[in-house]
């Protein structure tokens, strides 16, 4: 009975913001959606992150338990780099860098969709006001200002969306800043990672 | 008394030269003349009394006659004073008959003024025309209606009543939506809906005119499916009928909604137009994009597996042939532009490939810019349009003040609809703008791989000489 009453005061909400509603839902489905998949995938990531000496060792033994006790990353980097790597040292790094950059690239990825999700929000919120004010002034120009019933369902439409954008839009900032973050740190960690497994396999054959 | 003396002394002046001689006489005669007097004196003096005795009675006689009189006026006045009281009493009430008739009057006029209202705005009105002289026979004024009048007003109400409970067909004229006049079916449902046929099939409901006895079609046509069920209806097959229970204001209200595209955009104003080039010349620049980014990236993995097979095996000549036929693909471009400097030092090849790197970039991240500037000057054209719009009210309102909101309103829908439009235009093209550059990054970050594994297929394979290799060669 509450959840019924909760799901018919969602519904009268969202018939109250009108069309704008609907891509401002979906928007913010989307952005919710990745930035909850990204937030799960950091802190597995980050709980089966090893040091390059532990990686190294685990890679000279069983390559199926060395997959699944690091990070995807680091496996990524390990296993393309054993199996490329040459003698000369200054293309070993080139290498490390190429693959480094790609790793970083997913690391980055959807966090820049969600910042720029979370900047759309408001700007669809925006778009209602400006909508629900057309309405209301259609009314105004049918009606006169009498009918107060008519303008407040404009009204109505024009305060609903702006309050929805924002919704939507302020937690999607303040994550898309988190995650950013954690991306950043992420990186640097990539790039000890690969400055420390070259020292490592420096003086390695093959 | 006076006669008395006067005799006396006469008597007197008489007898005194005869006094000596004939006193004995004279004393006689005056015996006599003293009877005599007194004789008249007894009878005057009985005279008197008898006329005393007579005006007395007479007095008496006129004080009764007064009394009387005295008692009857007393009677008269009291009877005077009882009127006076009871014409009072008549007159209050005869003001309060007339306040009583002056109400009923007045509740005549107010029910008679109500009914010319309420029949003007009847949809049963055009049946019967009568009405109105019925009704302005009633709203005479200083006249009161009478029985008759009130009678009249009785039986157009019941009339109504009545009217408003049955379904009626008829031959008559309306005014089309175009203006004109029209004759067809019409069919009225009870006192709120009425609808009308014309020969050539078209239908619609109708609404009372501005003044009674006219109909007027209301704008907006009928649906597909109302159509069939009222055709049906018309044609006696059917049983339903769609009413309008809103006398027409549903239409107009739905005319108003589906409003067309072209007048949504007119009502913006001039800056609509750079706005929606805007959003053309962005959807077009995306399109392209979406295109060209779509065939790099689907086959440069493939590409490189082959390539990459070819150069174990040491097959240059194919590897060249390969990389010229596939130079749609930006990846394959590069490595055989790099595959021209084989055989030289790393560093050098490493610039090739930077070198062909470079050439292709501007090919990929073209438009990408432009898109960026289109997302970004499509908002602030929204906003230069709103501004306009207000500077455009607020010349409306110096001139013809704030009276009537409608006159405002145009040049708020111009602010409105500017602001809408180039808000519309700037979010899609900001999405499409992020997913392109996303895209952009990874074609990129994919080809710095490819050629640094290729660099190292060709170092495993000794192609690549380092540099004192090079000057022993030299």
């Amino acid at each position: 009975m509450q959840l019924h009453s909760l799901a018919e005061r969602m519904a009268d909400y969202f018939q109250a913001g009108g069309d704008i509603m609907l891509p401002l839902f979906v928007l913010s489905l989307i952005m919710w959606t990745l930035a909850i998949v990204k937030s799960f995938r950091f802190m597995r990531e980050r709980r089966r992150e090893a040091t390059p000496e532990r990686s190294l060792d685990l890679f000279r033994g069983e390559s199926s338990v060395c997959k699944a006790g690091l990070a995807q990353w680091q496996w990524d980097i390990l296993s393309q780099y054993m199996e490329q790597r040459c003698e000369d040292q200054d293309l070993n790094r080139d290498m490390l860098d190429a693959m480094r950059m790609r790793q970083e690239f997913k690391a980055m990825r959807y966090i820049g969709t969600i910042l720029i999700l979370a900047a759309v929000a408001p700007l669809l919120g925006l778009l209602g006001t400006v909508t629900g004010m057309i309405t209301t002034f259609d009314v105004i120009s049918q009606f006169g200002t009498g009918n107060a019933r008519a303008l407040a369902s404009g009204i109505s439409e024009a305060l609903v969306t702006t309050q929805s954008g924002l919704v939507v839009a302020v937690p999607g900032l303040l994550l898309g800043g988190f995650l950013f973050q954690r991306a950043r740190k992420l990186r640097g960690r990539m790039e000890l990672f690969c400055i420390r497994l070259q020292h490592q396999t420096e003086g390695m054959a093959r | 008394m006076r006669t008395l003396i006067v005799t006396y002394f006469f008597v007197l002046a008489l007898s005194m030269p005869a006094y000596a001689q004939q006193w004995q006489q004279v004393a006689q005669q005056v015996t006599t003349v003293a009877g005599t007097v007194q004789e008249n004196v007894r009878q005057t003096e009985s005279i008197i009394a008898q006329e005393r005795r007579e005006i007395s009675a007479e007095k008496n006689a006129l004080q009764d006659s007064i009394d009387v009189r005295q008692k009857e006026f007393s009677t008269l006045k009291a009877q005077y004073d009882a009127l006076l009281q009871q014409e009072k009493v008549l007159q209050e009430e005869l003001a309060e008959q007339a306040h009583e008739l002056k109400t009923i009057d007045g509740t005549i006029r107010t029910a008679a003024k109500q009914a010319r209202d309420y029949f003007h705005e009847s949809l049963t009105t055009p049946e019967f025309p009568q009405r109105e002289t019925v009704l302005a026979e009633v709203l005479q004024p200083e006249k009161f209606p009478g029985l008759e009048g009130i009678q009249n007003l009785l039986t157009l109400l019941l009339e109504e009543l009545q009217v408003s409970g049955t379904v009626a067909r008829r031959t008559g004229s309306f005014i089309g939506t175009d203006g004109k006049d029209k004759t067809g079916d019409l069919l009225r449902i009870g006192s709120f809906t009425m609808a009308y046929r014309l020969p050539d099939g078209s239908l619609g409901f109708l609404r009372p005119g501005n003044d009674a006895s006219t109909l007027v079609a209301v704008q907006g046509a009928p649906g597909w499916k109302l159509s069939g069920l009222m055709r049906e209806y018309f044609e006696g097959k059917g049983t339903v009928f769609p009413v309008d229970i809103s006398n027409g204001a549903a239409f107009t209200r739905l005319a108003q909604d589906q409003k067309g595209i072209y007048e949504w955009l007119s009502a913006g104003g001039l800056l609509v137009w750079p706005i929606i080039l805007v959003g053309i010349a962005a959807l077009v620049l995306v399109v392209e994009r979406f295109y060209s980014l779509s065939k790099i990236r689907g086959n440069s993995d493939r590409n490189m597996a082959t390539i990459l097979g070819m150069v174990d095996n040491g097959k240059w000549k194919e590897c060249r042939q390969f990389c010229r036929e596939q130079s749609m693909y930006p990846t394959c471009r590069i490595i055989g532009h790099t595959l021209k400097y084989l055989g030289n030092t790393r560093e050098i090849i490493e610039n090739a490939f930077q070198e062909g790197l470079l050439k292709e970039l501007p090919m990929l991240e073209r438009f990408l810019p432009t898109l960026n500037v289109l997302a970004a000057v499509a908002p602030l054209l929204g906003l230069l349009g709103t501004v306009t719009g207000m500077i455009n009210t607020f010349q409306i309102i110096t001139v013809y003040g704030t009276g009537d909101p409608r006159m405002m309103s145009g040049g708020i829908s111009e602010a409105l609809v500017t602001t809408q439009l180039g808000l519309a235009v700037a979010v899609p093209i900001m999405i499409l703008h992020h997913i392109l550059e996303r895209r952009v990054d990874k074609i990129i970050g994919d080809m710095e791989e490819k050629g640094t594994g290729f660099a190292v297929a060709l170092m495993k394979l000794g192609k690549i000489k380092t540099r004192e290799e090079l000057d022993a060669a030299a």
